[in-house]
């Protein structure tokens, strides 16, 4: 068991008053428990503000949490100590969704990818090759260890942060949205890429989308989160075929075909539950 | 069934630093009325370029060739003042970020009232009709959601609110442009229908300009895709799903994630789309295809009928007659 | 053709403001060998001349050349712009980047002394300061900068904030980045380009107030060849000595206008998301 989440809660106030009152207390997590196991692709898929991309912030101990335990192996990330804070952030590696903004625009890729390596104690012979193995890896030429980002495609920029990811060699990838910027013929190069690595390398991923037919390639088990609540929690297949919470359903019912024929099947369930979606959520 | 809009070797190249950058080439296809045409392709591929010269919302460092026809004239030779008028009445876009579109300075039900205030004067009578244009977008509370601003809108709502002001002009011609990609699957859902529903209610014909192939799949009756400026497959939205032709498309619905990783392994498109500057040889995918011949780097192809209604643009023989 | 030709062919702006502030440079560099005359020498026999062969702009009410006072009146304007707009940037993009990068209360405390100084006249408020540290050009300076500094503080503090939540930054803090080193080497890199536009656009204001200060008396003293200085001693003899006021007049209006083009055009280039066209 690498990662175990136990009854997180997490809330914001949010207005612009200088004072406490007025603000208003919102639930990004509300009682959020679940497990990531060894070698295991968890998804975790929801929408905007449905908290998916608060817990990979909680998960890092980037911000806090109200209530609850992460334990990252046996240890509670929340309440570590600053330096062990920083050693249970090691195991882990983050990209995140949007591809130029994951690579600081004034620093050479190459700079990006030693840099968390050197923080690390490694030194510097040994990052130069970490990061050789790693473009290898990812299938990019050494020679873009020198450009700058915005020299580079999406697809590239994607692999950069993969790469950056890989150095590190991690046992536990958080993926934010990792190919929702990306075109399908880059999407399914990234996706493959992905399942190799974590083949090659026993990894475990989060990996946190809205897009059910890229959790239903990649994915071993499914998080399904709603307004800062897991909902429900299954095998992929059980997922797909025997969904049981009411917005799973929806979101199934919602996510786009990928084929014409199935048009017309999906339509009668999507609209029974069309109210769903526009009355409980609240109109931001 | 009658054609509302035609392209006709439309090619519109930008003006760059190293010459013309080709962004569209020779571009021919008809949209009909009531149909949802998609055109669709990979970013950089030209297809939202097609549209803005549609509309002729271009920037003003193209240079433009060919003729695009809406009803019987070409709108790249109408001056600025019918060119408005169009855009006003027979022509409507909407935008991938309709924050975007909308000024925040007005509510939004007035800006939609605005659209309607060209024919109609009473202001009771605009409000009512713009409640009503509200109500069928299925913006819920229609009567107070008239008097908030855009930012207090969700983005659905606001794509809503675009979708309405479409309405109130009842637009032969639709062109959506990226739709839903800000939004969330269920609200990009709803758009969807909605803009079914305005071509099934109001006989609209909608060209469609995407990248994602699922919106397609729920959308679309035809299928152009097009690859570096260039349409390389033109058929019904099942023909293109089920048996694409060109390589290209191939590659493209192979590349779709419609199965899980035990069940195979998706297909990918290695190298990337040429930047074309001044003239090219041959066809512009031949670099990536895996079915390339001699003959794919000396010729372009010509967007030939391969089957009734169905139109390849490739060289290869047995491509095209193989299997 | 290179990059930086093609970039000067298109953007005017740059193109103009960057050939008038070099030719200002120039002026200023070698103003020892292009006045023909020292700017402090008086010639009794001379008084109060109109344009010749012999002194170009006429002279002054000492038999002063003005060309030569001009000429070396573009170093204190250059002073003025280098010294002031450090001061500023100092202050401005520190106080900027702490209160964008760490919020809560600091941010609150910063932004309202921001908006403070910013909402009062300047030139009053650079007199009440002068008033304590005392008159000359260099007090004038410093109490120019710490009236204006706000402006700084207000663009970089926006673009901390944006930035800090961007996926790099979230990234190098979960690699264990420190925030020092967050702020130096991913943040204030990226509001570099923002910094010079708002630089060369906040050069033309500091050297007018500078001007208007020297014009009371307050700044520069006589016999300095300062143009607000040579303008305001000009005034007694607008009607007969016209071109004592003209051609320092016109000095300024050039340096004004030279960094002014060069500011817009660097924003053209540099943040074109600002672009107003």
């Amino acid at each position: 068991m690498v990662i175990n989440i136990d009854k997180v809660t997490k809330s914001y106030r949010v207005g612009s008053g200088f004072f406490l009152h007025g603000k208003k207390k919102i639930f990004a997590l509300d009682d959020v428990s679940f497990t990531l196991r060894e070698e295991e692709i968890l998804g975790i898929v929801g929408e905007s503000g449905s908290g998916k991309t608060t817990i990979a912030r909680c998960i890092l101990a980037l911000t806090k949490i109200d209530e609850g335990r992460i334990e990252i192996q046996g240890r509670d990330i929340q309440s570590a100590s600053r330096k062990e804070k920083k050693d249970l952030r090691s195991r882990f590696a983050i990209v995140f969704q949007d591809p130029p903004s994951n690579l600081n625009p004034r620093h050479r890729v190459k700079n990006s990818i030693l840099r968390p390596l050197l923080l690390r104690g490694v030194s510097p012979q040994e990052a130069k090759e970490r990061a050789l193995e790693a473009m290898e890896k990812v299938k990019l030429d050494a020679r873009y260890l020198q450009s700058f980002p915005h020299e580079l495609s999406g697809g590239q920029q994607q692999r950069i942060a993969i790469a950056r990811a890989l150095v590190l060699r991690p046992d536990v990838m958080i993926l934010d949205e990792p190919t929702s910027a990306l075109d399908i013929s880059v999407q399914a190069q990234i996706l493959n890429l992905l399942l190799d690595l974590q083949k090659e390398m026993k990894m475990s991923y989060i990996i946190i989308t809205h897009d059910l037919n890229v959790i239903r390639y990649v994915c071993d088990r499914v998080v399904v989160m709603y307004m800062g609540r897991v909902v429900e929690m299954a095998d992929r297949n059980t997922i797909d075929q025997h969904a049981k919470h009411p917005y799973t359903k929806l979101l199934l019912a919602s996510s786009p075909v990928l084929d014409p024929k199935d048009r017309e099947d999906k339509r009668a369930v999507r609209w029974e539950r069309r109210r769903m979606s526009t009355s409980k959520r609240p109109v931001t | 069934m009658e054609k509302l809009l035609e392209l006709r070797d439309l090619s519109i190249n930008y003006l760059v630093k190293d010459g013309a950058l080709s962004a569209v080439h020779q571009l021919n296809f008809d949209i009909h009325r009531g149909e949802i045409f998609a055109l669709v392709g990979e970013s950089g591929c030209g297809k939202s370029t097609v549209a803005f010269s549609i509309m002729r919302l271009l920037q003003g460092n193209e240079v433009v060739d060919g003729e695009i026809v809406f009803q019987g004239e070409d709108l790249l030779s109408l001056d600025e003042a019918k060119m408005e008028k169009i855009r006003g009445k027979h022509i409507g876009m909407i935008f991938q970020n309709p924050l975007d579109s909308l000024n925040p300075v007005y509510t939004s039900g007035s800006q939609v009232a605005e659209a309607i205030s060209l024919d109609e004067k009473d202001k009771n009578v605009i409000l009512e009709k713009v409640i009503k244009l509200y109500e069928s977008v299925r913006i819920p509370d229609a009567t107070e959601r008239v008097k908030s601003y855009p930012h207090e809108l969700s983005g659905g709502m606001r794509q809503r609110v675009m979708i309405a002001m479409m309405l109130s002009r009842n637009p032969q011609l639709l062109i959506a442009d990226e739709p839903t990609t800000a939004l969330d699957v269920t609200v990009e859902a709803q758009i969807l229908k909605l803009l079914r529903e305005l071509r099934d209610d109001f006989g609209s014909a909608i060209l469609l300009i995407t990248h994602n192939f699922g919106i397609v799949a729920e959308l679309a009756d035809r299928v152009g895709i097009m690859y570096a400026g260039e349409l390389m497959e033109l058929a019904d939205v099942e023909e293109i799903f089920h048996c694409p032709v060109h390589p290209y498309s191939k590659a493209l619905m192979a590349s779709l994630p419609r199965i899980t990783k035990e069940q195979g392994r998706l297909k990918t498109l290695e190298g990337t789309v040429p930047r074309i500057i001044g003239e090219f040889q041959g066809c512009r995918f031949s670099n990536r295809c895996e079915h390339a011949i001699e003959e794919c780097f000396q010729r372009k192809p010509e967007l030939l009928e391969w089957r009734p209604g169905h139109f390849v643009q490739c060289l290869n023989k047995e491509v095209l007659h193989g299997d | 053709m290179s990059d930086l030709a093609y970039i000067f062919k298109k953007n005017r702006y740059l193109r103009v403001g960057t050939i008038m502030v070099m030719i200002l440079l120039f002026i200023a560099l070698f103003a020892d060998f292009l006045a023909p005359f020292a700017f402090d020498e008086a010639n009794r026999e001379a008084r109060l001349e109109g344009p010749s062969a012999d002194h170009w702009f006429g002279t002054d009410e000492f038999g002063r050349d003005v060309l030569s006072r001009v000429i070396f009146g573009s170093r204190i304007a250059l002073r003025v712009a280098v010294l002031g707009v450090s001061i500023q940037v100092l202050i401005g993009v520190t106080l900027g980047l702490i209160s964008g990068y760490f919020a809560g209360v600091t941010d609150q405390v910063v932004s309202f002394l921001a908006d403070l100084t910013w909402s009062l006249p300047p030139i009053i408020m650079s007199m009440a300061v002068i008033t304590i540290i005392g008159k000359g050009l260099d007090n004038t300076i410093i109490a120019i900068s710490i009236v204006s500094w706000a402006q700084y503080t207000r663009v970089v503090r926006a673009k901390t904030s944006s930035l800090k939540n961007m996926a790099f930054v979230e990234t190098a803090l979960a690699y264990n980045e420190g925030h020092p080193s967050i702020l130096f080497r991913y943040i204030l890199p990226n509001t570099i380009p923002s910094i010079i536009v708002l630089v060369s656009l906040s050069i033309p204001n500091t050297i007018m107030s500078t001007t208007a200060l020297s014009f009371l008396g307050l700044g520069a003293q006589p016999p300095s060849p300062d143009w607000g200085l040579a303008l305001s001693s000009s005034i007694l003899y607008l009607m007969n000595a016209p071109w004592l006021a003209i051609f320092p007049g016109m000095a300024l209006v050039y340096t004004v206008f030279a960094f002014n083009l060069l500011g817009e055009g660097l924003r053209d280039l540099l943040d074109p998301r600002l672009r107003a066209r």
